[in-house]
Order: structure tokens, then C-alpha cells, then sequence
């Protein structure tokens, strides 16, 4: 197998590195942390270990160790002084199976290297602090001797006396001749703690590898152009007959595109989900450079450095990196305190939110946000990479409203990218793009697998009562000083048949009233019923998908996933994917990773439907899917609502639903119920 | 293999105290805790946990609650703040305090014919409180310092540290971010134990649950896992474009929080001064 080198072998970590380490060390920290208050979480001790070594294996020892430090600094803080054992034990153990992953050795090449180095290193220390701790050692030896003591006490009360006697003895040697002792201890349990870490890791890596590529030193950000120290001039952009190829890729991601970016204009670019509109972002940001053609600029493009270019993402949440609203506009930046935050916030209207902690805003907000730490910098290029994907139609009009102001106001370059066409309304020019070549009309509808809904019933049976809440409500952290209620006297009834859509804002309870659809949360008023029955003790016969659809695909290939999680035989699991759309004989054998977002969520579906569900909770959907991934998704849905008997609830921020998807709307306010209207065209179009 | 169907197990949600953790969130309220330099609340409970260290002594241990305790009442944190607990944890609590009672450690007492050790008892208990006191002491930080203050003030105590080319910037930065993405990732955790249950099947009466072998746990954790890793991964990567985006991490470090004031220095000192006497009474 290829070993590519290390691309980076010495300095400061780069952003790749830093995030991956950083974020994976949280995991680590995170099993810990409930590995200490969970039943039997010493097995989720060990698993801690195996972020690290995904750490160790992907990056350099610099990445390890300060993943690691991190995570103990904020674990101290958590569970106190135990985080700095814990997890200088995990990043140990982790740089060890880690490095022995990347290099190939077998179990006892690790074992053998592990203990000529750990086990030393390890007695040192322990042998050091106890020395200097001489009361600690003495009180801790001392408890671990009346424990066992306590305990042969009892052996010998139940007339074990032979067992009890040689352990009484063994005990007191431990504790009196600890120098020698505890070396011993921990050469047993370093012996054992690599045994489990490599056998845990392995497994873990390669999937992680399978899914990642086999670059084991990541990529990052490939092209990465290294920043000049001249002042960034990064318009007007011309790009001329620009090709691009992501590396290990079959085709190309760009092909012959030309274009022009100048101050003072709003240029939309448009197209379907994989046209290749990102790349052209990422090209215009210079974080990609093209492998042909030319690209004509000043001076350097400045990411995210003052006077030079910003850049927008599609995840709202992802890209948050301060605790406050306040701290995230000035993040990264030299002088935060110079910076006017007021006035930033004040003009994409977060001005009152400056204090609130970020992860209280809703999408757009985010969405905002992220255009106001982009403004403290006073771009002269600002890129959107579809932030508007994730975002309800209010909170779409809004950033569009903004965007075009930044350009024919404030005279920036501004770049859309975005999959609906008519936000390019607004734009002075719209380059659309299809398969990585600018064309002349989007292609935006370009159904991969076209779902046919035939001979769909005339109308749907609705019915008698299938779920009924009755005064439910729930407050998260109840009894503690972050009592927060979610939802409050909602009383609803579904019915087998029926199609309902739950809209609100973000933070109305829409997301908790599915976890109570779902029986995953016990409402801490009110009850919930399914079939009469409370839902908390049938979890799995109400389906749940979740927004994150990547959460819930937990084997490698598609095919084995629908069947685990339906609980089917192969055939049932090859039904249910050529029921949401996926033809069976061409999607079976995928990984999971090579799927699309949106073909991630209809594989869920498929594993949820194989269990057959009564009733189905979808959360968001619809959300970040393009066009004609709604349109596929909405055919799924609609068909399947005509083929069974079986109950719909979508949750969702955004309004525009498919027309004839529903027949209810229940609207949530602040956790209430606020609306519960039947929709107008109640019985649903045979045909959109 | 088909078994009558399950009786509903819900259980009254009323008096179920729900086990969750409560650290690292900010306790509402403005208090003279609230209000200390980041760096000062951390030094406090780093010489805390160091002087039990040294003397893990009943006055000690004494001394130490006392500051806890009165941190705790100026800053006025109510008592649900405490993180609720499951059961088996007093458990475990309870049998091992039984077990020092058996121990032989003097001095030992008889009651009923039946020796007790006092002495096991009373190291037990000093253990115990000792414990306690340092995680309360470490997590009364997060309840009364906004969570975007700790890095910073991490960076300026950290700060010789530079001499000695130690990345202490580098060291910073992730902890900043270590900090903001916790809460994210715990949420994915729970997302991904809630996509377990969800497919757990348990209340099918044909198939039932797949048998608990210890194959099936393997590959369930495997499972669970692997996917924790790649979804995590794929938000590692987020994160370096979004760090890419405010240009890179060279003037990451920056960032300004309260400093360090006269009250500050009054509670090192009083603390220190504290610790220090008890120190020297204890053992000169």
C-alpha cells in the first residue's frame, strides 16, 4: 500500500491540522467525560484513545500533542485534575497505535516499541509525583489498601480463608513497597491499554481511511497559495479558459471557464449541486489553483486578511469560531480591539446581539454573522458559497438584500453562488454553470435517478387516531439555573394517513416535538401516546431522519446500512432503496462517503422505511438539498404516503414546501402551538 | 422467536431527576466572582488542588472547602447546578466506604460483635471530600467566567512561557477552539446514541433485538465509532476553511477579556496567604 510522506514536517500547525487534531482530541475528551457517568465507561476510557491515534496517523506529533493539551485544559475544568492523566494517557497510547498504523507494524512490533518507551517514561513520572506528593501517595494507597483489605474481610467472613490470606498479603506488599509496584501496575496496564487501543484503532482507521482517501498526511487545503507580504488587491479577477481536478478525482471539477470579477457588481453564479459552482468559488478565493488556463489578478487575493477577500460557507454553524457574537467578528484578526464590532454587526442588523452567545442564533442570523466578520474586514471581494442553502426565506431575502447593497452601495466585488435560480434576480450578471463548464441556461433540474410515481391512489385514507399528545411539554435542564422550556401544552393527534408539516422558527420546539414523536425524550409534562401506549417504550416504530443524515449511517456500504438498520434480510433492503429512488444494483455497494448529501438522506429513509414504521419524522428535510434534489425527494415522499398506510410529520423551518405534500400545517411559537390548519388542496395532485 | 408485546416501560417523568452535565456553562448573574479576571478564578483553583496535594490533611482538606464553599455563596450558584448523578455512582460510593469499614486500619470499634475501622472510614472520607472539592473547584470557573475569556486569559498566564519556545499561541488557539466545539460535538454524540436506539428494534416481536454477543457489541461500537470519527473529521474540515476564511491563524491569538484588577490581586492574595499558613502549622 502507498505511504505518501509528510508534506509538512516541521513548524507551526497549519488550519487542517490544527481543527482535525483539536476536534478530534474533543472527541477523546468527550468520551472520557461521559465514560466518568455512564455505567461500565471504562470501555468508552479506551475508546477515547482512538481520536488521538486517528490523530497520530493522519498528522505530525506536534498535531497530538496539542490536541491533547487542549482537551485537558478545558477537561480540568470538567472533571478537574483527573483530565491531565487521562488524557496524557490517551494522547500516549494514541501517538503509539497512531504511528504504528502508518507504518504497518504488526501487533508486537507496536507492543514491544510501546512498552520500551511508554513503560519508562510512564514509571518515571509516577514515581517522581509520588515522591513529591509523599502525604497523597501515603492517603491514596492507603484507601486503595482498606478497599481490598475491606473486601478480603469480607472473602474471609464467607470462609474463603485460604483465597483471602495470600491477598491480604499481596495487598499490604503492594502498597509498602510501592517503587516497585506500581512500575509493575503500569507495565500490565500499558501492556493491556495497548492490546485494546490497537485492536480498537485499526478497524477504526481504515474506515476513516476509506472514507478520507488514503492520503494519511491530510490534504487540508491542497493549493494553498502562501500569502505575500504585499498589501492584497484581489480585483478585478480574470479568469481565462480555467481547468480544475481534485486530486485522486475521475473528471474534471472545471472545464474552460472564463470570467470576470470587477468592483461594484454582484455576479451570480448558478447551477445544480456538483456543477462545479464551489470549485469556481474556491478558484476565485485562491484557496484552489487552476491546473490550466489563466487567472489574472493585481495583487495577492488576502483571505480573510483586511483589504482582501472573504469568503461565506454553506453551513452556517460550521463556520462560528468565537463563543460570543462580540469575540467571532473580531476572530483571527491583529488589534480586535480597533475593530468598530458595533458598526458591522449594525449593518447586517445583529447590532442588539453583540453579547448573546452564538450558538443561540438562529441559521440566518449565523448566516449574517459570518457577512459581519466579513465586513470588520473590509473585503474588496466578498465570496458566498451558497449561504443561503441552509437558510429559511426570510433569512434568504435578507442576506441577498445585503449582498447586493455591499456591491452597488459600498462598491465590493460581490460573488453569489447558489442553486435557486431566482436569486440571481438581483444580480448585474449570472454565469451558469453545468458539469464544470459555464453554459448558457442552468441546468437546474437533472433528477440522477428518476423516481416514477404511477397509478398513485386518487386520494389518501386517513385514518383513525395513530399518535395523540395531550398537554405535552418539556423544559431542558429542569431544576437547574439553565431550565430553558422547549414546548408547552401542545395537544395534537395524528392520524394514520395523514400528512402533516410542523413549521417554526428555530428554538420554537420543533426539534424536541420530533424527539417526543420519536419516543428518544420522555416529555416531562403530558403524555405521549402511540397506539395508546406511551412512545417512550416503543422507540424505532415511529421512523426518525435526521437533519444530519450522516449521523445515522453507521455501516460502510449502503446496502449493509439499510439492512442493520432495518432489521431485513437483503431482498427487503434492495425494496426499500428502489422505493426511495436508488436503484439497488447501482447504489448496493457504495460507501456511504461517496454518496451526496441528498443521497444520504434517501438512504436513511430506505433503513428507516425496511423496519416499517407506522409513522415517519422527518427533520429539515428539504434542507441543502438543490432543485431537483427536492424534486426527487418530494416524488419519494408523496409516493410513499400513496403506497402505505403510514403517517408523515416534517419538521421544518422553510415554508416552501412541496405543493401536495401535506395536508396539515401545525405551527410552533415559542414552543406552543400557534396554528393547526388543514392545507387548502388537501388531496394531493396526482401528478406536480 | 416471538414474545408477547412489551409492556410500556415509560417511566413517570415527574420524578425522574434526568442525569446531565452542567460544566462548562456560564451560571447567570453578576456577582464579585462573576466578575475576577479569568486567569485569577484558574490560578485559585490550580493552587487549591496543588496545597491538597501537598496536605491532604482534615485541616487542609478544611481550608479548602471553606474558600470553595464561600466562592460558591458570593457567587450565589443555586444548588442545581450541580450536575445530577445516577444511582449506581452513590452506589459505588456507598460499597467502597463499606469496604474501608471492614478494613483493619485502627482505630477499630466494635458494634454488635462486628469490627469496624474507623481509621479506613476516616481516609475514606477525607478522600472523598478531597475529590469533590477539586472538581467543584475546577468547574466553579466555567459557572462564573463566559466561556470566550478562558483562552485569553490562558494566553496572557502562559506567557513566559513563550521564552522557552513553547507554541503557547498555538497552544491557545486550540484551546479556544477545543472550548467552542465541545458542545457541538457532545450534541453529535448524543445524535449518534439516539440513531442507535432508533434502530435498536427492541420492541419487535418477531425479530427482537440482535442478540447481545459479544460479536454484535464489537461491531456496534465499531460502528458507533467509526462514524463519531468521520463525521467529526468532516467537521474538523469546516472548521479549517472557516479558519481559513478569517486568514489563517497567524493573529489568532489576539483577542481582549477583562484584565487583571485590584480585587484580583486581593484574592491571590488572601488565598495564597491561607493556603500557606495552614501549610505552615500543618507541618513546621
Amino acid at each position: 500500500m502507498q505511504r505518501p510522506r509528510k508534506t509538512h514536517a516541521r513548524g507551526r500547525l497549519t488550519p487542517g491540522e490544527l481543527a482535525e487534531a483539536v476536534v478530534l482530541a474533543d472527541v477523546s475528551l468527550a468520551l472520557t467525560v461521559v465514560g466518568q457517568v455512564v455505567p461500565l465507561g471504562g470501555a468508552l476510557l479506551v475508546a477515547a484513545v482512538v481520536p488521538l491515534a486517528v490523530v497520530a496517523a493522519r498528522h505530525r506529533l506536534r498535531a497530538v500533542i496539542t490536541g491533547a493539551i487542549a482537551a485537558a485544559a478545558v477537561g480540568f475544568l470538567v472533571i478537574g485534575t483527573a483530565a491531565f492523566t487521562t488524557m496524557g494517557a490517551c494522547a500516549a497510547l494514541g501517538a503509539l497505535v497512531g504511528a504504528a498504523e502508518r507504518r504497518s507494524w504488526s501487533r508486537a512490533s507496536t507492543m514491544f516499541v510501546g512498552l520500551a518507551t511508554l513503560w519508562p517514561a510512564a514509571s518515571v513520572i509516577a514515581l517522581v509525583a509520588m515522591g513529591a506528593f509523599t502525604n497523597l501517595r501515603k492517603l491514596t494507597l492507603d484507601q486503595i489498601r482498606n478497599g481490598w483489605l475491606g473486601l478480603f474481610h469480607l472473602v474471609r467472613n464467607l470462609g474463603l480463608v485460604r483465597l483471602a490470606r495470600p491477598g491480604e498479603k499481596f495487598v499490604v506488599w503492594v502498597v509498602r513497597d510501592w517503587w516497585l509496584s506500581v512500575p509493575l501496575t503500569l507495565f500490565l496496564l500499558i501492556w493491556f491499554g495497548i492490546w485494546l487501543a490497537h485492536g480498537l484503532s485499526t478497524p477504526a482507521l481504515q474506515r476513516v481511511r476509506s472514507a478520507f482517501g488514503n492520503a494519511i498526511v491530510d490534504e487540508g487545503v491542497p493549493d494553498r497559495v502562501d500569502e505575500d507580504l504585499a498589501a492584497p488587491e484581489p480585483l478585478p479577477v480574470a479568469l481565462r479558459g480555467v481547468r480544475y481536478r481534485y486530486p485522486n478525482a475521475r473528471g474534471d471539477a472545471l472545464v474552460d471557464v472564463t470570467l470576470e470579477v470587477s468592483p461594484n457588481e454582484l455576479v451570480a453564479i448558478v447551477g445544480a449541486n456538483g456543477s462545479g459552482k464551489s470549485t469556481l468559488a474556491s478558484v476565485l478565493a485562491g484557496r484552489r489553483l487552476p491546473a490550466s488556463g489563466e487567472l489574472e489578478r493585481p495583487g495577492p487575493v488576502g483571505l480573510g486578511h483586511v483589504g482582501g477577500t472573504a469568503i461565506v460557507f454553506q453551513r452556517p454553524e460550521a463556520q462560528v469560531l468565537g463563543v460570543r457574537v462580540r469575540d467571532d467578528v473580531v476572530w483571527g484578526l491583529p488589534h480586535p480591539e480597533r475593530i468598530d464590532v458595533e458598526a458591522s454587526l449594525d449593518r447586517v442588523g445583529l447590532r442588539a446581539l453583540a453579547d448573546r452567545e452564538t450558538s443561540t442564533l438562529s441559521g440566518g442570523e449565523l448566516q449574517r454573522l459570518a457577512i459581519a466578520a466579513a465586513l470588520a474586514r473590509h473585503p474588496k471581494l466578498l465570496i458566498s458559497d451558497e449561504s443561503t442553502a441552509m437558510v429559511d426565506a426570510t433569512g434568504r431575502a435578507r442576506i441577498v438584500a445585503l449582498l447586493d447593497e455591499l456591491a452597488h452601495s459600498d462598491g465590493l466585488g460581490v460573488v453569489h453562488v447558489t442553486h435557486r435560480a431566482a436569486e440571481a434576480a438581483a444580480a448585474d450578471r449570472t454565469i451558469a454553470l453545468a458539469g464544470g463548464r459555464v453554459v448558457d441556461a442552468p441546468v437546474l433540474l437533472r433528477p440522477d435517478e428518476p423516481a416514477k410515481p404511477s397509478e398513485l391512489r386518487p386520494a389518501v385514507r386517513i385514518g383513525g387516531p395513530l399518535i395523540t399528545l395531550e398537554r405535552v411539554g418539556h423544559i431542558y435542564s429542569r431544576k437547574t439555573p439553565w431550565a430553558n422550556r422547549a414546548l408547552a401544552e401542545v395537544d395534537l393527534t395524528i392520524r394514520t394517513g395523514e400528512a402533516i408539516v410542523v413549521v417554526g422558527h428555530n428554538g420554537s420546539g420543533k426539534s424536541t416535538l420530533a424527539w417526543i414523536l420519536a419516543g428518544l425524550l420522555a416529555p416531562s409534562e403530558g403524555i405521549a401516546l402511540l397506539e395508546g401506549k406511551p412512545i417512550v417504550g416503543q422507540v424505532g416504530r415511529i421512523g426518525l431522519s435526521f437533519q444530519h443524515a450522516r449521523l445515522q449511517l453507521l455501516r460502510p456500504t449502503v446496502l449493509d446500512e439499510v439492512r442493520t438498520a432495518g432489521g431485513v434480510d437483503d431482498a427487503a433492503a434492495r425494496a426499500a432503496l428502489a422505493a426511495v429512488g436508488l436503484d439497488p444494483r447501482q447504489f448496493g455497494t457504495r460507501r456511504i462517503d461517496e454518496l451526496s448529501g441528498g443521497q444520504m438522506r434517501r438512504v436513511v429513509l430506505a433503513g428507516v422505511l425496511a423496519a416499517q414504521p407506522r409513522a415517519l419524522v422527518l427533520d429539515e428535510p428539504f434542507a441543502g438539498l438543490d432543485a431537483s434534489g427536492r424534486a426527487e425527494l418530494d416524488t419519494v415522499l408523496t409516493e410513499l404516503r400513496h403506497r402505505r398506510d403510514i403517517a408523515l410529520v416534517i419538521v421544518s423551518h422553510d415554508r416552501d414546501l412541496p405543493v401536495g405534500l401535506v395536508d396539515r400545517v401545525v405551527e410552533l411559537e415559542a414552543g406552543r402551538i400557534a396554528r393547526d390548519d388543514p392545507l387548502e388542496d388537501a388531496v394531493p395532485e396526482a401528478q406536480p | 422467536m416471538s414474545r408477547p408485546a412489551t409492556p410500556a416501560r415509560q417511566r413517570p417523568a415527574k420524578s425522574r431527576r434526568d442525569t446531565e452535565l452542567t460544566f462548562l456553562r456560564l451560571v447567570p448573574g453578576d456577582s464579585a466572582v462573576h466578575r475576577l479576571w479569568a486567569g485569577t478564578k484558574l490560578l485559585v483553583a490550580a493552587e487549591l488542588a496543588l496545597m491538597v496535594s501537598i496536605s491532604p490533611t482534615w485541616p487542609m482538606v478544611a481550608v479548602v472547602a471553606g474558600v470553595v464553599a464561600l466562592e460558591l455563596l458570593v457567587a450565589r450558584i443555586p444548588l442545581g447546578t450541580f450536575p445530577r448523578l445516577p444511582n449506581w455512582f452513590f452506589a459505588v460510593f456507598a460499597i467502597s466506604a463499606l469496604l474501608s469499614l471492614w478494613s483493619t486500619t485502627k482505630p477499630v470499634t466494635h458494634v454488635g460483635g462486628i469490627a469496624l475501622s474507623l481509621g479506613g472510614l476516616d481516609e475514606w472520607a477525607r478522600f472523598a471530600v478531597l475529590a469533590v472539592e477539586l472538581v467543584v473547584s475546577g468547574a466553579l470557573v466555567g459557572w462564573t467566567t463566559p466561556l470566550g475569556e478562558i483562552a485569553p486569559a490562558l494566553a496572557r498566564l502562559g506567557g513566559p512561557l513563550r521564552r522557552l519556545h513553547i507554541p503557547i499561541d498555538e497552544w491557545v488557539i486550540a484551546i479556544a477552539l477545543a472550548i467552542r466545539c465541545l458542545p457541538l460535538l457532545i450534541d453529535e454524540i448524543c445524535l449518534l446514541g439516539a440513531a442507535r436506539r432508533l434502530r435498536a428494534h427492541d420492541h419487535d416481536p418477531v425479530r427482537g433485538r440482535p442478540r447481545a454477543t459479544v460479536r454484535n457489541v464489537l461491531t456496534e461500537t465499531h460502528d458507533l465509532l467509526s462514524t463519531a470519527l468521520v463525521v467529526s473529521i468532516r467537521r474538523a474540515r469546516d472548521l479549517a476553511d472557516a479558519i481559513e476564511a478569517r486568514g489563517g491563524l497567524s493573529a489568532a491569538a489576539n483577542s481582549s477579556g477583562s484584565r487583571f484588577r485590584f480585587a484580583d490581586g486581593l484574592v491571590l492574595f488572601a488565598t495564597t496567604a491561607l493556603c500557606v499558613t495552614t501549610l505552615a502549622v500543618l507541618h513546621l
